[in-house]
């Protein structure tokens, strides 16, 4: 062995980085020759040095960056708001700051013919559900806050398109297929990969536009508006006409709510995104028709982007977006549809503007599997509701 | 003896999970307590000017590849490597080259042990920006070897893997970088070190 690796024994033995017939091969060497010795010393004085080396402090606390970085609005931060106001939404959407260039209608993935993807209906199924009045329905369950309502009446803040195959819950929230739902006042949300088999294990998880309760019953009543509360009883019927013909089917809707803030360029993004999950489709529904004396947020129009795909590239959608600078994942809402019989006047009323709207949007069919993606974009700028 | 790379804390493990399953914020603790420790290390390979800036986006990273950490090394290992990765590759974005003479200004703090008499901590804190210079005088190569197994103290084992070399060349590479960090000491004191 030559001069050099038998040094490198010496450092390695300094290090404890040697096997045992090498450990004993190099101490009986160290203890026999003082050559051996002093550089051992020499060693030992260096790294002693090596460790007194001067200190660089860290001057700023990287902790706040790091998170906002990965998660641009906490969300515990929006759980403790959802806490402290059931409006929450409503502070939440103030919260994001305005956008007002925006694209107006966004359909992305069409890069197949339509009969080229009808021939998938089988395997993976995306409708466009280009419904503006589920999305001003979903607007205001979003805007309006819980209303301490009969059951039923509650039950109906539907989605118009789920009406056609409407239903019976026995539960007010059921998870969709592939996202593990963990209950609690303050409503959280775990994101997992559905089990294989899981997704199509429960009759109760084939989605499609549902209607909904979108606030549980849990929590306390906070008044609201007369023209959100007529709205949704509205919707409520447009659920009771559509069921007439549907089967007893029990359809569900999981709604997740994003805010945007308008340093991201939503739409490339969202383009991005749905190039890796190709059959994910985007709508703009347009700017929620919201009555400015009815409530602080009122003064801000938003825009809706409105996705739908079935439940794994929802899902992939929904990490990913997740990780979005700027893009904040607010909360999540799990709708049903249910029985709501038409009792008062003000249904009525409801029910002609529901049909002035069916005039004007044809119905989409409801998209089995499918879970509903909704981001929120303020278009003006408004003041946070004051609370 | 040798050492193995060390597995991941239960402590870790748990902040890991939490992460993972409830909550982003969960990866703030493991921010506070690493941060320190490896932005000093960073500063020490490749400068505090960009130091802050790699540990940041290595803690961001981190947390986007959480779930591919398998726990086969400590969260600070596996952590450590990512930071490694992207100062090598800021650096090469950045092409950035220090001169000795910006490597002086930015030499780190000395710690004075609380023990020591006034001009006791004056002469270490000398003798320690001198062995920091002595450090700075040679190549990247032993410099960055120096740093891992002296200051961070990791095992061969641990510095083969973030170097991406095999463990025997860890064996005379270090060997050789002590050599010429004695070489480069006495060269900045002028006088032999033992």
């Amino acid at each position: 062995m030559d001069e050099n690796k038998r040094e490198e024994l010496i450092s390695a033995y300094l290090d404890g980085e040697l096997n045992a017939a090498e450990h004993e091969r190099t101490a009986k060497w160290i203890e026999e020759d003082p050559r051996a010795q002093k550089l051992l010393q020499e060693l030992q004085g260096l790294q002693a040095a090596m460790r007194t080396l001067p200190q660089h402090r860290l001057e700023k606390n990287l902790m706040q960056p790091v998170l906002e970085q990965i998660d641009p609005q906490p969300v515990e931060a929006l759980y403790s708001m959802v806490a402290a106001d059931m409006q929450s939404e409503k502070v939440m959407c103030a919260m994001a700051p305005p956008m007002d260039a925006l694209v107006d209608s966004t359909t992305l993935s069409e890069t197949r013919p339509k009969s080229e993807k009808q021939r998938d209906h089988g395997r993976r199924r995306v409708y466009l559900w280009p419904a503006v009045a589920i999305a001003a329905a979903v607007l205001l369950m979003v805007f309006s806050s819980r209303e301490p309502v009969e059951e039923d009446r509650s039950v109906a803040r539907s989605d118009l398109g789920a009406g056609q195959e409407s239903t019976v819950v026995e539960e007010a929230t059921v998870p969709s297929p592939n996202l593990r739902v963990m209950e609690s006042t303050l409503q959280r949300i775990e994101l997992s990969p559905a089990a294989p088999g899981q997704q199509r294990s429960s009759a109760q998880a084939r989605t499609g536009g549902a209607g909904g309760r979108p606030f549980a019953e849990k929590s306390a009543p906070v008044t609201e508006a007369d023209e959100a509360s007529e709205f949704n009883e509205s919707l409520a019927l447009a659920s009771q006409d559509s069921q007439a013909s549907a089967p007893e089917t029990t359809q569900f809707l999981t709604t997740y709510l994003f805010n945007a803030s308008p340093e991201i360029d939503i739409k490339s993004q969202l383009e991005t995104l749905s190039r890796e999950s190709s059959e994910v489709k985007v709508i703009d529904l347009g700017t929620a028709p919201h009555d400015a004396s009815s409530s602080a947020v009122a003064a801000a129009d938003y825009r809706v982007f409105d996705l739908y795909g079935d439940p794994e590239a929802t899902y992939t959608m929904i990490e990913a977006l997740k990780n979005v600078s700027g893009l904040t994942f607010a909360t999540r809402k799990v709708i049903r549809s249910d029985d709501f019989p038409i009792k008062s006047e003000k249904n009525k009323r409801a029910a002609t503007k529901i049909e002035r709207l069916k005039k004007n949007q044809a119905f989409a069919q409801p998209v089995p599997d499918c879970i509903r993606l909704i981001i929120i974009v303020p278009t003006s700028r408004s003041q946070p509701p004051k609370r | 003896m040798k050492e193995t790379i060390p597995s991941v804390s239960q402590d870790d493990l748990e902040i890991i999970k939490a992460t993972l399953n409830e909550s982003s914020q969960a990866f703030g603790e493991l921010v506070e307590k690493y941060q320190a420790r490896l932005y000093n290390s960073i500063a020490h390979l490749f400068g505090p000017r960009d130091a802050e800036d790699i540990v940041q986006d290595a803690f961001v990273k981190a947390f986007q590849k959480l779930s591919t950490f398998r726990g086969t090394s400590s969260f600070y290992t596996w952590l450590y490597r990512i930071a490694f990765n992207t100062a090598v590759s800021y650096q090469r974005r950045h092409k950035t080259t220090t001169s000795l003479e910006q490597k002086k200004e930015k030499i780190g703090d000395y710690l004075p042990d609380k023990h020591d008499r006034p001009d006791e901590c004056l002469e270490k804190k000398e003798r320690a920006e001198k062995i920091q210079l002595a450090l700075y005088l040679l190549n990247e190569e032993h410099q960055t070897i120096l740093i891992l197994r002296e200051y961070e103290e990791m095992s061969y084992e641990t510095i083969a893997e973030i170097l991406k070399i095999p463990v025997g060349t860890i064996r005379s590479r270090l060997h050789r970088a002590r050599i010429c960090l004695k070489d480069a000491i006495n060269q900045v004191l002028h006088k032999d070190f033992e």
